[in-house]
Order: C-alpha cells, then structure tokens, then sequence
C-alpha cells in the first residue's frame, strides 16, 4: 500500500502505529467480506426454509411426504440457520470492524478468523444436514447437536481472541461503549454455548430451564450487544453528531448486563418449575426496562430532528428502524412476562411474532444497515442501485411489519379463545389460517428484499471489470459520501 | 418455599450491596467526572464530528441542488 | 488497565451469577426427586420419544399443563398441573412453547386407542377435517391387499385410500403410538 497512507509515527508520548482510516478498512476487506457474505448466504437458506416452514401451516399436505422437509425439522433449522449462519456471522464480521474503527488497530488474528469462519460454515452444513435427516438434540435454539455446536463455539473464541488481543493492542486510551458491548458479547456467547453443551443437565425440568436460559440469552447477550455497539457507532457516525448522554449509554450497559441475565425463566411461566424460581425472571424482566429505556432515549435524543439525514442515508434508514424495533420489542417482552399477560399470549403465535421483532425487527435490520456502511468502505466500490437500496428497505419493512401486526392481533384472539374452554380446540386453529396466509405472503417481501440485498452485494464484490480503487479514489468516495 | 425465599433475599441483598460499592467506588474514584467526553471517540482527525456520512441516497431525493448543510 | 479489568470482572460476574442461579441452583430443588422414582420406562417408549423429537412434534404440541386457575388447560379436561416428575426423566425435555395444536402431556388418557394414534399420524385430516397438522406416512407402509393376511389397514376414509392397497403401521408409528398413550398424568408416571 502506498507509503502516505500511514502516518509518521509520532516520537514522544505515543510509541504505537498509527493506522489510518483506509489502512484498517483496507486490512479489514477480507475477513469482514468473508464473515457477512457466508452469513448473507444462510439469510438466504434461512428465508427459503421459513417460507417452506410458513406455507406448510396452512398448507400442510404441502410436499407432506417428504419426510425430511416435514414442518418439525424445517422449522427449527429455520431458525438455526439464521441464528447461527446470518446473524451470528455478519454479527462477528459488523463486529470486528467496529473494533477496529474504535480501537485503530487492524483486526489481529486474521488468518485464524479466516480459518474459524470456514470451520464455521463447515459445522453449519453438518449441523442442517444432522437436523434434516432427524438428528436433531431437540432443545429449541439448540437443535444443533452438542457435536456441531461445539464446533461453532470454538470458533467464536477465536474470534473472541482476536477481540482481546485488539483490545489489549489498542492505539487509543479510551472504550468507547459499543467496545464494552462486543467485549462483552464475545465473552458471554461462548460461555453461553459450553455451559449449554454441558452433560450436567440431565432432568427434563432442568433442562427446561437451561433451554430458556440459554435461548433467552443467546438473544440478549449475543445478539443484543452486538447490535446495540452498531447503533452506538453509526448513529453518531452517520449524523457526524456525538451520543445525546455517554453517561446512559454506560447505565444502559450495566443495566443489561444485571438484568438480561436472568430473564429466561419468564418463558416457562404456568410450567412445573418451581414458582420462585419463574418469579425472579419476571421482576428481572420488568427491570429491563430501565436499560431500554436509557438506550430508547439515548438514540432517539441523538437522532431527532435529523429527519433528512436519516432519509438519505441507507445505513441510518435500516438502524433507526432497528433501533425503534429494539425499544417497542423489550418494552412488549417486559409487559409479556407479566403472569395476567403471560396467561394469555403464552403457547400463541403473538410470541412468535415477538420473536421475530426481535431478531429480525432488531437484529438483522441493524446487520443490514451495518453492511450498508461498512461494505462501500472495505471494498472502495459504490453500491450498484440506490433504488434498489430503497427497494431492500421498503420491502423488509413493509413485510416484517405485516408479519407481526397479523401475527399478534390473532394471537390474542388465539390465546383468549384458548383459555375460554366454551370454545372447541380447532377454532383456536382455524381462526388463525388467514393470518398465517398473510405471515406467508410477508415473507415473500422479506423474502424479496434479501435477494436484493444479495444481488448488490453480489454485484459490489464480484464487479472483475473493476479492481479495487486505490486510496485517491477512496478519498473521492469519502467525499461523495460525506455532506 | 421459605428455603427459597431466604435464598432469595440474602442474594438479593448481596447484589444490590455490591453494586451499591461498585459505584461508590466509581463515583468517588472521579469517573464520572468528565463522562460526556466518551461520546467523542468514534470520531478522529480523519473524520470529525459535525461532517454527516453515507447520504448516498441524496441526490436522487431531491431535484433541486440543496446547499444547506444543516451542520450541528 | 485497571479499567479494563474492572469491566472484564463485571461482565463475567454478572454472567455467573445468574448462570448459577437459573440453571445449577434449579438442579438442586428438582433433580433429587426427580431422580428417585424408578419409571421402568420400556424400550418402545424411549423410542417413541425419539421419533417424537425427531419429528418435531414440540413446536405445535406442548406437553405443560398448566395449574388450575392460569388457563383453561383444566377446564378443557387436559388433567392436573404437570409436575417434573411426569417426564420419566426422557431427555431431551418436551415443554414446549407453541399451541398450535393441543397440549400433549395427558394425551394418553384422552385418546388411549392405538387406531385412532396410527389414523392421526397418517392423516390428521381423516380424524378432523380442519386440522393442519403435517401427515407422517413414513412412519407406515403401504401393502398389497392380499399381503399380510389377517392384519387390517387402516380405517380411512374414502379420499385417502389408495385403491388396491391397505396401511400398516411401521415398527416407528407402534413406537410413537404407544409412547403418546403412554403420556398419563393421572398415574404416578409407571406403568
């Protein structure tokens, strides 16, 4: 790389390298390449699976014969896949380029990475062919045998090694926020993901509750940290505006961390897990509020009266989004696992919505916007279509918003009718068919946009004619992009 | 169910003493002295604060030339 | 440094700590009795069990009743509130999350024939037209008429029978069967 892009070390008070911005991008290109587009290709596994898994609810002789495409093992890979394969992977990769932006250090360990993500994809292929042909453990949100998920988990600590080491490295002195949330994350998952594959849980009861703990977890202390450090980036990055208080970003931090902790066990409420036990997740969950709340202000202060700025900016279109998602999911989790609430949306498909405001409201439409930021800069190319970006947003939000508002306004019919015992059990099945047609045909928009998503981005790192510009163009990019 | 109560309240108490004695630490220590400098570090000499990114979808937004920064 | 550390201490305390109280210390209240009773579970069950994993049938069919007065699961005769000792401690467990078809874990006494579980698997729509439930035929195989004498084939109705043919149960659809009759709660969980 040409000689001016790194700057002349300063002799007195700092003795580390100084890396310049194109410098750590250009050394971040193929491994957060690699990670976000083998993740991109399990969003498309993951969509086509849930479409298959959505159609045959209503359709249920839908390739009914086909035993290993039967609705109880395309469902759970469904979510396996894009749990473990897009969000997990574009997660690591979103990730690490932050560390890098923030810590101005290049991402250590590349080659290990390189070595992990292909592991990784390995063990993915395995774990789906093992949950397909009927191997599957049989624990929602672990489905993938302990084997495979073991496999996963070692590749995340060396990820996880990378993070350490960069920040141990680091050229700057202070942790900006979203560091304390992805240090935390690629602490919490793997430790998550070991004591879950430990043998010790060996009564159903327990298992139960292990199961929640961990599902439950690998949400908020996985997913939810890595995408809140997103937020914490490119809302300032994108408004060139700093957070609206530091000070509740810090609050929010450890309010997450004592708190999200324990709320697995409000998913068995009414279950035979002792009472106690169920009541200490609840009044857990009830205190998430205050995280929420601290971050729901914190972004939205920074953001409001920006209107424009988030109009014309595709990253900032897809995190704001996300970030409204994240406050109206954890408020709606904190008010679901009250006991009057719980009686009645508990076994419907209100809490399947939930789910998916969760982890695709939230998780993947901040991934989404993350990528829109990150890919232009890391592979020095202009996005292929900017009405095709808009066409990727509209599309995902239109359909996710169908999904839950069809989705939770019959599961409250479902769940009132369920606890009327005047009504026959099949109503409470027959109610729902035309919303899960809806459910269906949102997914075909969601559906839609991914593709989209894909072709860009296909187009991006595929484009031969083109190699990638050298730091001049860079520097023309930058300013187009910058107002 | 009073084991479990007792349980309940003896870890509840150490936990809220404990993070009580964090943050007296923290807070007397002078942490929180200068705390909104913080938000200042996503931003560096190469990109400073005040300068907006990724506004790629601009120019097709609106017909007219639109020099208003709107810079805070 | 030593801000560093101090966050790294708290970010694993705080895991810790809840990792023990939701899942080791829940061990020591359940699994003691749990583990006592002797549930002489046989090996039709334990396979039946499996094929119910296999198939996922858990993510349309919980197997909680719940307590009396939270829900109408008693008032719709799905028995008392589950306790962990009805599970004969066959893992992985089977609580489930999802009502899209009924709860399970009192199947056995209110369908204990073994007919009307192999018609249900084969074709749920042959017992109740507006189920959604997913057909299992491969958990049975189709014979000649004439081929094995004195077993019948299933009672289906007219628009479900193959012309010609009759079907039997396979050994895994007697496995699931007699592991869903099996699911009685009114029993101390022996059979």
């Amino acid at each position: 790389m040409k000689k001016e892009n790194i700057k002349p070390v300063d002799p007195g008070n700092n003795p580390s390298p100084h890396y310049s911005v194109s410098e750590l991008d250009r050394k971040a290109r193929f491994v957060v390449l690699f990670l976000i587009m083998s993740g991109v290709f399990w969003l498309l596994l993951g969509t086509l699976l849930a479409l298959l898994a959505s159609v045959k609810m209503h359709l249920p002789e839908f390739l009914g014969n086909a035993g290993w495409l039967t609705f109880g093992r395309v469902r759970p890979l469904h979510l396996n896949t894009v749990v473990y394969g897009w969000s997990s992977l574009t997660g690591a990769g979103v990730a690490l380029w932050i560390l890098s932006r923030l810590l101005k250090i290049p991402i250590q360990l590349r080659g290990y990475i390189l070595v992990a993500g292909v592991i990784w994809n390995i063990s993915l292929f395995v774990g789906s062919i093992q949950i397909l042909a009927g191997f599957s453990r049989g624990i929602e949100w672990l489905e993938f045998p302990v084997s495979t998920m073991v496999a996963m988990v070692l590749c995340v600590i060396i990820i996880s090694a990378s993070v350490m080491q960069m920040i141990i490295m680091r050229n700057v002195k202070q942790l900006y926020v979203s560091v304390w949330y992805i240090l935390a994350a690629f602490l919490w998952f793997p430790l998550l993901g070991l004591v879950s594959s430990l043998p010790v849980f060996d009564t159903p009861t327990v298992q139960a509750g292990m199961n929640w703990w961990y599902a439950h977890n690998a949400l908020g202390l996985w997913f939810t940290p890595i995408c809140l450090a997103a937020a914490y980036y490119f809302i300032p990055k994108v408004l060139g505006r700093p957070i609206y208080s530091y000070g509740l970003s810090l609050l929010g931090f450890w309010g997450l961390a004592l708190f999200y902790n324990w709320n697995g066990f409000h998913h068995l409420i009414g279950s035979p897990l002792p009472t106690w036990f169920v009541t200490i997740s609840i009044s857990a969950s009830v205190m998430m509020v205050i995280p929420v709340v601290v971050v729901a202000v914190n972004h939205h202060m920074t953001v409001v009266g920006s209107f424009k700025a988030v109009k014309y900016s595709p990253t900032l279109r897809f995190v704001v989004f996300a970030a409204m998602s994240y406050t109206f999911v954890s408020l709606q989790g904190s008010m679901q696992s009250l006991r009057s609430v719980n009686e009645v949306i508990h076994f419907t498909h209100f809490v399947a919505a939930h789910a998916h405001i969760g982890m695709y409201a939230f998780v993947s439409m901040m991934l989404f916007g993350a990528c829109y930021y990150i890919i232009p800069r890391i592979t020095l190319r202009e996005w292929h279509s900017k009405s095709l970006i808009k066409w990727h947003f509209w599309l995902t939000a239109i359909g996710i918003i169908i999904y839950v508002g069809a989705l939770q306004f019959i599961g409250l019919f479902q769940g009132w009718s369920m606890n009327n015992p005047d009504v026959p059990f099949t109503d409470t099945v027959t109610m729902t068919i035309p919303y899960l047609v809806a459910r269906s045909a949102s997914g075909i928009l969601m559906g839609a946009g991914h593709l989209i998503f894909a072709w860009l981005l296909i187009k991006m790192v595929f484009r031969t004619s083109e190699q990638p510009a050298g730091a001049q163009v860079l520097d023309n990019i930058r300013k187009e992009f910058t107002v | 169910m009073s084991t479990g109560a007792l349980i309940l309240v003896i870890s509840s108490l150490l936990i809220i003493g404990g993070g009580l004695a964090l943050f007296l630490w923290a807070f007397f220590n002078g942490q929180f002295d200068h705390i909104q400098k913080g938000s200042m570090l996503p931003f560096d000499e190469e990109e400073p604060p005040g300068r907006r990114t990724d506004q790629i979808l601009r120019e097709i937004e609106e017909g007219e030339h639109q020099t208003r920064g709107s810079r805070k | 440094m030593i801000r560093l550390s101090i966050l790294l201490f708290g970010i694993i305390a705080t895991f810790v700590i809840a990792m023990f109280g939701l899942t080791i210390v829940p061990k020591f209240f359940i699994d003691e009795g749990v583990r006592e009773p002797t549930y002489l579970t046989s090996f039709e069950i334990t396979e039946g069990h499996r094929i119910f994993v296999r198939e996922g049938c858990i993510y349309c069919h919980s197997k909680q009743v719940r307590p009396e007065g939270f829900g109408a699961d008693f008032e719709r005769g799905w028995g008392r509130a589950s306790l962990p000792t009805d599970y004969r401690n066959l893992l992985p467990h089977n609580l489930g999350t999802m009502r899209t078809g009924p709860d399970l874990a009192n199947i056995g006494a209110r369908q204990p024939s073994r007919d009307w579980h192999y018609l249900n698997l084969y074709q749920p729509r042959a017992i109740n037209e507006k189920s959604i439930m997913p057909p299992f035929p491969w958990l049975f195989e189709v014979y000649s008429e004439r081929a094995r004498p004195g077993r019948d084939g299933l009672s289906l109705p007219e628009q479900y029978r193959i012309p010609g043919m009759k079907v039997l149960p396979a050994d895994e659809a007697r496995y699931l069967a007699t592991y869903l009759i099996s699911l009685v709660q009114e029993s101390t969980g022996t059979e």
